[in-house]
Order: C-alpha cells, then sequence, then structure tokens
C-alpha cells in the first residue's frame, strides 16, 4: 500500500510539474491590452537660474476633462485645443493647481486652419515661459486619444493615465554643437588663406526649438533654410566645376548650430575664423524660413542712412532688381540690433560690421512659429522659388550680370526630389540643440558631409552651449497607457458583499448559532483560537484546505 | 485600491473552499486523503492534456468538427477514472464530497490563483476577475456534485 501511495505521489509531483510549465500559456491569452498613447513631453529648463519648463515628468493620476469643473488637483487635465488658451493654461496650474495637463492636438493643426495656429502659438508661448510644477504632455489626435476621450466622458473619475519607463530628468550641462563650412574656390582656384576674391557667404542654422522636444522638426525654420543652403552648394558646385563658369567671388556655405540659442554657433564661427576669410566677406545671406509665402522680406540692421555706402547700395540693387525680374515681392525690413536678444542671424555678422540681411518669409522676428512645433510642414514650391531668388542674386553678383537671368535652367535647373528628400527626412527627424538623438546627428553629419561632396573644402567646427539657459534630460517621448479604474468605494462596497457572502456560506453550513460562535472565536483573538487548534490536534487543516 | 480588488477576488475564490472543509468535510475526508486527491488531479488533467494533443489535432477553436468534438468529450470522461482511482480505498459520502472540493481548489488553484494575483493587481480594471472568483464558487458545486454522481454510481453494484 505505502509503496503504491510513494510511486504515484512521485508521478503526480512530475504533473504538477507540467501544469507549471503550462500555466504562462494560459496567462498569456489572458492578459488584457491597455491601450497605450503617444505623448510628447514639455521641455524643462533653467534660464540664467530661474527654474522655467514643466518642473515634473511622472504621471499617475486619475484623468479629468478640461470641461469639468470637478477638483483638478492630483489629476491629469486631457485637454482639446478649443479647451486651451494662455488665460486658462496660466489659471489651470495657478488656481486651480491641476496635477498635470494632456493636451491633444489636432492632427493638421499647422496650414489648415490659421485661426487654430494662432490659437496653439499663443498657448505654445505662453507655457514655454512659465514655471509649471507638474508634468505637461503633448499628443496628436488618434484613435487612442479618441477612445481616451470616449471613456473620460463614459466614466468620469475612472480613468487612469501612467507613464511608465521614464527616464528623470538630468541637467544637460557642456551641450557640444558643430558648424559646417564649404568653401568653393572662384576663377583662379587656390588656397583658402591665400585667396584674395572677394566672398559671398551664405548661412542657415539647422536646429530648431519648440515646447516639445520630440516635436520641434522644424520644417521652415530652419529645415527649409537648411535645405536651400544644400541646394544652393549643389548648384554652384555644378557651375564652379567648369573654369570657364567660375566667378570672381569665392563662395562660403556656412551651416551653424544653435541658431535657437542666440546664434552661439554663427558668433563661435566668426570668433573662431580667420579674420583675412571675413575681411574679405562682401555680403552674407542668412537663409530662415523660406518656405512658404510668396513675399520675401529682407531683415537688415544697416540704417536708411548707410543706403548710400556703395556696397550697401549694391547689394539693395541688386536684391530688388532680381526680385523684380522674378516678380515677386520684396520688403526691406530695418530692425536694431539687441546685443542681449538676437533675434535673426545677420545680427551676429552685423555685430562684426560685416554686412548682412537675412532671408526671410517672416515680416518680423517676432513670429512664433519659428519656435513651434506646428512647424512641421513647407511648401516645396515657395521653397524652390525662393532658393532660385537667392541663388539669382548670387549669380548676379557672381558673374556681374546686368539683366537676363536663366542661369538655372536645363542641366542646372532645381531638382525637387532633392528638395522633397530632404524636406521629408527633416519632417523626421526633431533637432532641438539640447536634445540631439543620435538620428538627428547622422542627418546633420550628412549634411555636413553633402556640403563637403559640392565644395573644395569643408571645415567641421566643434563649440560648447553657453550655461545661461540648461535644459534637462530625461524621457522627451513617453508611452501613457489609459487604465479605466474603480473607485475606493467600489472595492470597498465589493468587500462587504464578499463578506456577506461569506458568512452566509457559514451560518448555511452550520446554522446561525454556531456560526455566530465560530466568526466570534475568529474575532476575539486569532491567537486563542490557533493554539486551540493546535490542542484538538488538526494543525494542517488551514494549510491542507488550500490545496 | 487595486489590491483590494485582488484580495476581494482571491477571498471570493478560495475562502469559500476552506470554510466548507473546515466547518463540514474535515470529519470526513482528513488531510492526507484531501492532498491525495490533489495529486490525482493533477494527474488526471495532465493525462487529459496529453490525450487532448494526440488525438485532437486541430487548433482552430472555431472550426466545428463533430469526430474532435465527440473525442473531447471522451476525453473528458478520464475524470471518471481518476475518481474511480480514489474510491477504490474509501467511499463514504462526505469522503466523495471531500474529494470533490479538493479537485475545485486545486483547480483554482491551478488556473486562478496566478491569473488573479497578477492580474487583479494592475491598474486596469476588468470585471473578468470578479466573474473568475464566481464561477470558482460554481465549479465547488459541479465538481462535488459530479464526484457523488460518481460515487453513487459506483456504489450501486454493492
Amino acid at each position: 500500500m505505502y509503496g503504491r501511495v510513494g510511486r504515484s505521489s512521485l508521478l503526480s509531483t512530475q504533473c504538477f510539474l507540467g501544469l507549471l510549465v503550462s500555466l504562462p500559456l494560459v496567462l498569456a491569452s489572458n492578459v488584457h491590452d491597455v491601450p497605450t498613447l503617444e505623448a510628447y513631453r514639455m521641455f524643462e529648463y533653467d534660464d540664467k537660474g530661474q527654474q522655467l519648463g514643466s518642473r515634473k515628468s511622472a504621471v499617475n493620476m486619475l484623468a479629468v476633462p478640461a470641461s469639468s469643473s470637478s477638483e483638478f488637483g492630483r489629476r491629469v487635465v486631457v485637454a482639446d485645443l478649443q479647451d486651451l488658451s494662455a488665460v486658462y493654461v496660466e489659471k489651470l496650474f495657478v488656481e486651480r493647481s491641476a496635477g498635470g495637463l494632456l493636451a491633444i492636438l489636432p492632427k493638421d493643426i499647422d496650414i489648415e486652419n490659421p485661426e487654430q495656429r494662432s490659437k496653439w502659438l499663443e498657448v505654445e508661448t505662453a507655457l514655454a515661459k512659465m514655471r509649471v510644477n507638474a508634468p505637461v504632455y503633448f499628443a496628436f489626435e488618434s484613435n487612442q486619444t479618441q477612445n481616451l476621450k470616449r471613456m473620460l466622458e463614459a466614466n468620469p473619475g475612472e480613468v487612469q493615465l501612467s507613464a511608465t519607463g521614464l527616464v528623470s530628468p538630468t541637467k544637460a550641462s557642456n551641450v557640444q554643437g558643430a558648424n559646417f563650412q564649404g568653401w568653393l574656390p572662384g576663377r583662379g582656384g587656390g588656397e583658402e588663406s591665400s585667396s584674395s576674391r572677394p566672398i559671398i557667404a551664405i548661412v542657415a542654422h539647422y536646429d530648431t526649438l519648440g515646447v516639445a522636444p520630440e516635436l520641434a522638426v522644424g520644417l521652415d525654420s530652419n529645415g527649409s533654410g537648411m535645405i536651400a543652403l544644400l541646394q544652393l552648394a549643389k548648384l554652384f558646385s555644378k557651375l564652379y566645376s567648369s573654369k570657364r563658369q567660375q566667378g570672381m567671388y569665392d563662395i562660403v556655405f556656412v551651416l551653424t548650430g544653435a541658431g535657437k540659442s542666440e546664434f552661439t554657433g554663427t558668433k563661435y564661427w566668426l570668433e573662431h575664423t580667420d579674420s583675412r576669410l571675413l575681411d574679405r566677406i562682401e555680403f552674407v545671406l542668412c537663409l530662415d524660413s523660406i518656405g512658404y509665402g510668396d513675399k520675401v522680406y529682407i531683415h537688415t540692421s544697416k540704417q536708411k542712412s548707410k543706403d548710400s555706402v556703395p556696397a550697401v547700395a549694391k547689394l539693395w540693387d541688386v536684391l530688388k532688381s532680381t526680385a523684380e525680374d522674378m516678380n515677386i515681392p520684396l520688403e526691406i525690413v530695418r530692425k536694431k540690433v539687441n546685443l542681449s536678444d538676437f533675434s535673426w542671424e545677420h545680427e551676429q555678422f552685423s555685430r562684426k560690421d560685416i554686412l548682412a540681411v537675412t532671408v526671410s518669409r517672416h515680416s518680423t522676428h517676432r513670429a512664433d512659429i519659428r519656435s513651434s512645433i506646428l512647424d512641421r510642414k513647407l511648401d516645396v514650391q515657395a521653397l524652390k522659388k525662393n532658393i532660385l531668388f537667392v541663388g539669382n542674386v548670387m549669380a548676379k553678383v557672381v558673374y556681374d550680370l546686368k539683366k537676363p537671368l536663366d542661369v538655372f535652367e536645363g542641366s542646372l535647373s532645381l531638382n525637387s526630389a532633392f528638395l522633397e528628400a530632404w524636406a521629408q527626412e527633416l519632417a523626421g527627424t526633431p533637432r532641438m540643440m539640447q536634445y540631439l538623438g543620435p538620428d538627428a546627428i547622422k542627418t546633420i553629419e550628412k549634411a555636413g558631409q553633402l556640403l563637403k561632396e559640392y565644395t573644395a573644402e569643408m571645415t567641421r567646427q566643434m563649440f560648447s552651449l553657453g550655461q545661461e539657459k540648461v535644459f534637462y534630460i530625461g524621457t522627451s517621448k513617453a508611452q501613457i497607457s489609459v487604465y479605466s479604474v474603480r473607485p475606493l468605494s467600489f472595492d470597498l462596497l465589493m468587500s462587504l458583499l464578499v463578506f456577506t457572502y461569506l458568512v452566509a456560506l457559514l451560518v448555511g453550513i452550520q446554522g446561525r448559532v454556531e456560526a455566530q460562535k465560530t466568526i466570534m472565536s475568529l474575532f476575539q483573538g486569532n491567537n486563542k483560537s490557533l493554539t486551540e487548534f493546535r490542542f484538538i490536534g488538526v494543525p494542517e487543516s488551514d494549510h491542507g484546505s488550500d490545496v | 485600491m487595486t489590491f483590494l480588488y485582488c484580495a476581494n477576488c482571491l477571498a471570493l475564490t478560495f475562502v469559500p473552499p476552506w470554510i466548507l472543509y473546515k466547518y463540514k468535510l474535515i470529519e470526513f475526508a482528513p488531510v492526507a486523503l484531501v492532498v491525495q486527491a490533489a495529486f490525482v488531479y493533477a494527474g488526471t488533467q495532465l493525462f487529459q492534456m496529453i490525450l487532448m494533443a494526440t488525438f485532437v489535432p486541430s487548433a482552430d477553436p472555431h472550426e466545428f468538427n463533430v469526430s474532435q468534438e465527440c473525442m473531447k468529450a471522451f476525453i473528458t470522461l478520464a475524470d471518471v477514472l481518476g475518481l474511480h482511482y480514489l474510491f477504490q480505498k474509501r467511499s463514504s459520502m462526505g469522503t466523495a464530497a471531500g474529494i470533490g472540493l479538493s479537485w475545485s481548489a486545486t483547480e483554482s488553484l491551478f488556473r486562478r490563483l496566478v491569473p488573479l494575483w497578477v492580474e487583479a493587481r494592475s491598474l486596469q480594471f476588468s470585471w473578468n476577475h470578479l466573474l473568475t472568483s464566481i464561477e470558482a464558487n460554481i465549479s465547488i458545486a459541479i465538481h462535488i456534485a459530479f464526484a457523488l454522481l460518481v460515487w453513487l454510481w459506483i456504489r450501486k453494484p454493492n
């Protein structure tokens, strides 16, 4: 008898093991999928010691719709664009001390609806200058966000948002940037340092700015300038490749970093470039936001009184006549340089007394779209026209042309495919200087390599960004899970029901009087009842019944 | 308060068998027998799994195949074999009920404990866990009834 039992229990042990192994399979099919949405965290930075931006990142809170009048404390407010305004945002965090904000933006917000756009820009600008002591996330409309809104509508107070796997933000000190400079020699060739020809410089910065670093792709500002610079380098490298077509000018293309940080890269380039080269610069064309629009604005810091200076007069004349020939409305915008706040790239050159202008579609430097996460598209046709304008201006100077502008035709005509490919690549690479990821660095290096290919000499300059503005780097793109939860009252009610059921069961088995005694003994000192059992001699009963 | 929800579900699943055993069936079915019954249950289930894997090749649950369904039903009868083995030694009605209870408790242990522990503690609320726990209670009745039925059937010839 004994032997038999032993054998069977040995067999059963194997069975148990088998069941344990099969258990995960059973589990895997049962796990519920929790809807997850992709959200982008707002930046966080110290500006001269002042703490700004969203100072918290962790989200594990109940969600509440923006329209709700209930308590916002320790709740994530889920807001649509129409709910938001600069005043609302201020009120949200200051008066109602909301626990967090999840702003859901329409998918195609940028050009479709100018009203929406200006509204969002107002909100974004307000947010960027605020100190928010709560997590702020942005998401674009999707099935998941719609699902979230539906859940909030159906069961307000029973939806919990939770972001997992967040990396806590740390100060990004000593951020490195790079400038790329390509030199294209004019007639006579030779070394860069020994040349004595005048220089035309084309400058554009490649970095971007936006309230959510992971969304700051800045296609117009300054993806368009970057693409234009590459395209112009390509065109002029073709032109200059045959000796007969080389102009009397050298052309320098400079792709600068940290343009959104007071043009630190440009400043560094000016400080660390041979002064003999700088002295030869006749004028500088900075390209910023030229991916849209029919009108071209020339921003300068030259006073009207300087217009009679020959070099200035010549530049104005070339710009105006080219615009006239191409039928592009052109306006010259004058603004004094503010040394504590550089708003255009040419101002760095003006400070060094180099004749420089910025070509842009914006009439004023106060165009908030230049530092917005909405800057995600550009119009290739408009960009093409603007590149052609700059190209024609350069050609006119380089070849000293008087009239017909037929340089960029035939084999030298602009290649839309090139522009589109770059636009597409840049649209996928957020390029905020402090948050440059490996992909963005690869793209920028690629642009640098292209510049190397198109020019005779390419130099790459590394520099450090200043410490006045320090950004915090953590998780910029988070996965937020949307849980449907029940309030505590539900759990308590359920506990009550379960307890009632168990008591009823006991009463059913033992009868009312006995059951009452049993329950009393359970509540009156566990120890006593335990020792009682031990004396009775059924110590295993507790464990045995569980198996 | 998801932990409370989990605790509720676990209590609803595992306390009823404990109450039943401790206050009703303990005198008929000693612990050793209950443990043995649990092992036999596990063995029977494994045996059934092996038979299923061998004789019911179609993995598609939506496909209806008469011969396969028959085979499945037939394989389920292996439970009877397991009970038959257990009843060989002892056979009183209380013992049979104790064995049935042991089987349902073992089933809850294997099929419900881990899913409840893992999932009911997650933030995501789902009625399924509560349903699982209620199902456990129904399964107690079913298992005891089945065990008693088999016991009656075996006992008849005597």
